[in-house]
């Protein structure tokens, strides 16, 4: 009885989802999951493949087949919170070439695009909320590079500030160093970004100050922090790549594709979910699961 | 002449060279010092006299070789120190280091030669408590520099010579902990508690090493443990920014057994305590985030990182480096008072 419940409920979440304009969606993980939404890269292995459908891809969620919808997303609105690491170190050509990357992405962007700017030190201030791109390119040159650097504290407030979106959203988190000031351990961020809608890009320019396992360890929280979030970390040696890398980054959001599908339980705790280009050899990324989040325990 | 009173001349020949050859070495070598150790003794002189920053300044400005040769040259000849000219002559070299007055390749020689100086006669020419806030003030500087490697003979020292004074177990305690930090070997953590268990209940650094042993606590998986160390501080009428930590690191150890509603109330409570800071709302919101509820989560963001943070100095950040360097610099004053004040 249980059984066919479910199912009657996943039957018909499935036919609002297969007709689904991604934006007209309900934000997802509110205190209730109806419909997973997976922001999908799909490529060849250096290209994204374009044309695919919902037939060509296979979703599992806890391991059970779901019956998706897909929408190729390269005209659907996006969100952008640039969220900027302007701790001390990003001092002279760093800035500069942070502020001309920013403006090259948002002179790349749609009139239903937004974008908004999260800036990070030892503190986090939202200088520009999410909406019409302009603001945010007059806010870049206000940014002043000074003290230390909370970055885990940053992208977790990052993920919430976008967790109530109902559009597409890239949170594009630049950092230049590792995390020496945040309060929330690197665990609570990886569970915020299993919990969120908001595809993640890492670009790192290296610390050349620090020393070289330091550099590792902050790589690899950035790597596992976008990759869980089906984003990517992309690296600079040198500021002046950031421009290209910020632009890879919107090329690869623009070139996605968006999957949904009405989970086949809602209770608390991680879902694990795989997705695979079944008609072809491709590398997909996607977020790898997702939190539903549970209730208190009383002592 | 019989060979045996040859080789006798010529041993005595020998002898009376180097008999010779030393006396004219050690006319030279004073001769040297004498030079440096003047200019040296200038430099006290105008420390004492009040000229303190003028005096670190010209210090530094000397090569490394200068500096050893003036201070074997004051070194050989203390015996008529005062307390106060040895405690001139420490701090001296130390806020050239601590103020940053000499580059990084020369800290080791002025802390060195602060030691030495420190050390004379056992260090009763400087006294216990001088040396003792001496040892902490170079521990603090180079813990709150990060320099982990550095700090550890200093560290050593102080556990070494004051095993149960609360400052110098809570300052080793913090050493230990920020290690375990950078290393993430859980045998530091352990040394860390050991250490902090051992300073006294009544000692001034209690609600510190009571805040810092929670934390640790915390870190070694064991939130129950956390929650009944902290407790008498976040109770208590103690300083305030341990308060506040320990209301933090409270809410840390509830949010990790996912007694979420504890969680939020501790952080409620720390931002009460300091609320132009951010720490406690980013640490609430993603207790609400984790319960679901994350409309609230989304209103605790915005809030927080559009309120005026220029006012917060928050304790979180200066937690990891050891003291605030504020606390250096008072006690610093506190000890540049006794040696300048005639």
């Amino acid at each position: 009885m249980k059984a066919r419940l479910a199912r009657t409920l996943c039957a018909l979440l499935y036919c609002q989802a297969a007709s689904w304009p991604a934006a007209a969606q309900q934000a997802l993980f509110h205190s209730a999951v109806s419909v997973v939404r997976l922001d999908v890269l799909a490529t060849d292995g250096r290209r994204p493949l374009t044309g695919l459908t919902a037939a060509d891809f296979e979703v599992r969620d806890n391991g059970e087949l779901q019956a998706v919808g897909a929408l190729f997303a390269e005209h659907e609105p996006l969100d952008i919170l640039f969220t900027f690491d302007r701790s001390a170190s990003t001092r002279g050509d760093t800035i500069g070439h942070l502020r001309d990357s920013a403006r090259a992405i948002l002179a790349a962007l749609g009139d239903d695009d937004r974008a908004g700017l999260l800036v990070f030190n030892h503190t986090v201030r939202l200088t520009v909320p999410l909406g019409p791109a302009a603001a945010v390119a007059d806010a870049l040159d206000g940014i002043e590079p000074d003290g230390a650097t909370a970055l885990f504290d940053a992208a977790s407030v990052a993920l919430n500030l976008t967790a109530a979106s109902t559009r597409r959203t890239l949170i594009l988190l630049f950092t230049d160093g590792t995390d020496t000031l945040s309060w929330l351990p690197p665990g609570t961020m990886l569970d915020e970004a299993h919990a969120s809608d908001a595809v993640v890009y890492a670009v790192a320019m290296r610390d050349r100050t620090a020393a070289r396992d330091v550099v590792d360890t902050g790589e690899s929280q950035m790597r596992r922090l976008s990759e869980s979030t089906g984003g990517r970390l992309l690296r600079a040696d040198d500021p002046a790549e950031l421009r290209q890398r910020f632009l890879d980054v919107l090329g690869e959001m623009r070139a996605r594709y968006v999957l949904s599908y009405a989970p086949p339980s809602t209770a608390p705790g991680w879902h694990a979910v795989t997705v695979r280009v079944k008609s072809r050899s491709a590398r997909v990324s996607a977020r790898d699961g997702y939190i539903v989040p549970g209730s208190d325990v009383q002592p | 002449m019989p060979a045996p009173h040859r080789v006798r001349l010529f041993v005595q020949a020998l002898l009376a060279g180097a008999v010779l050859a030393c006396a004219l070495a050690s006319a030279a070598t004073p001769l040297r010092a004498q030079e440096g150790t003047d200019d040296y003794i200038a430099l006290l002189d105008q420390y004492q006299g009040g000229q303190t920053e003028q005096a670190v300044q010209a210090l530094a400005a000397h090569e490394t070789g200068w500096v050893t040769r003036a201070v074997d040259g004051v070194v050989r000849d203390a015996r008529g120190w005062t307390p106060r000219r040895a405690r001139a002559a420490v701090l001296l070299h130390t806020d050239a280091v601590v103020d940053g007055w000499v580059p990084p390749s020369r800290v080791s020689t002025h802390l060195d030669a602060a030691r030495r100086i420190a050390d004379l006669r056992k260090g009763t020419v400087v006294g216990r408590d001088f040396r003792r806030d001496w040892l902490l003030v170079v521990t603090w500087h180079l813990h709150s520099e990060a320099d982990l490697a550095s700090a550890r003979a200093w560290v050593d020292l102080l556990l070494a010579d004051y095993p149960t004074d609360g400052d110098a177990l809570v300052t080793a305690g913090a050493y230990f902990e920020a290690a375990a930090w950078n290393d993430g070997r859980p045998e530091d953590l352990d040394r860390a508690v050991s250490i902090y268990r051992r300073t006294p209940a009544g000692s001034p650094a209690i609600d510190q090493a009571r805040a810092r042993l929670g934390r640790t606590w915390l870190e070694l998986h064991r939130p129950a443990d956390a929650l009944r160390t902290l407790e008498p501080v976040r109770a208590g009428r103690g300083d305030p920014d341990w308060r506040y930590l320990a209301w933090l690191f409270s809410a840390a150890a509830d949010a990790s057994s996912r007694h979420y509603a504890a969680a939020a109330g501790a952080y409620e409570q720390a931002a009460g305590l300091l609320p132009s800071c951010q720490t406690a709302l980013v640490g609430l919101a993603a207790v609400r985030r984790a319960e679901g509820r994350t409309d609230e989560a989304a209103a605790l963001v915005e809030r927080l990182t559009t309120m005026d943070t220029s006012h917060c100095d928050d304790p979180w950040w200066h937690y990891r480096f050891g003291q605030t360097p504020e606390r250096r610099a008072r006690l610093l004053l506190s000890m540049r008072a006794l040696v300048t004040t005639p």
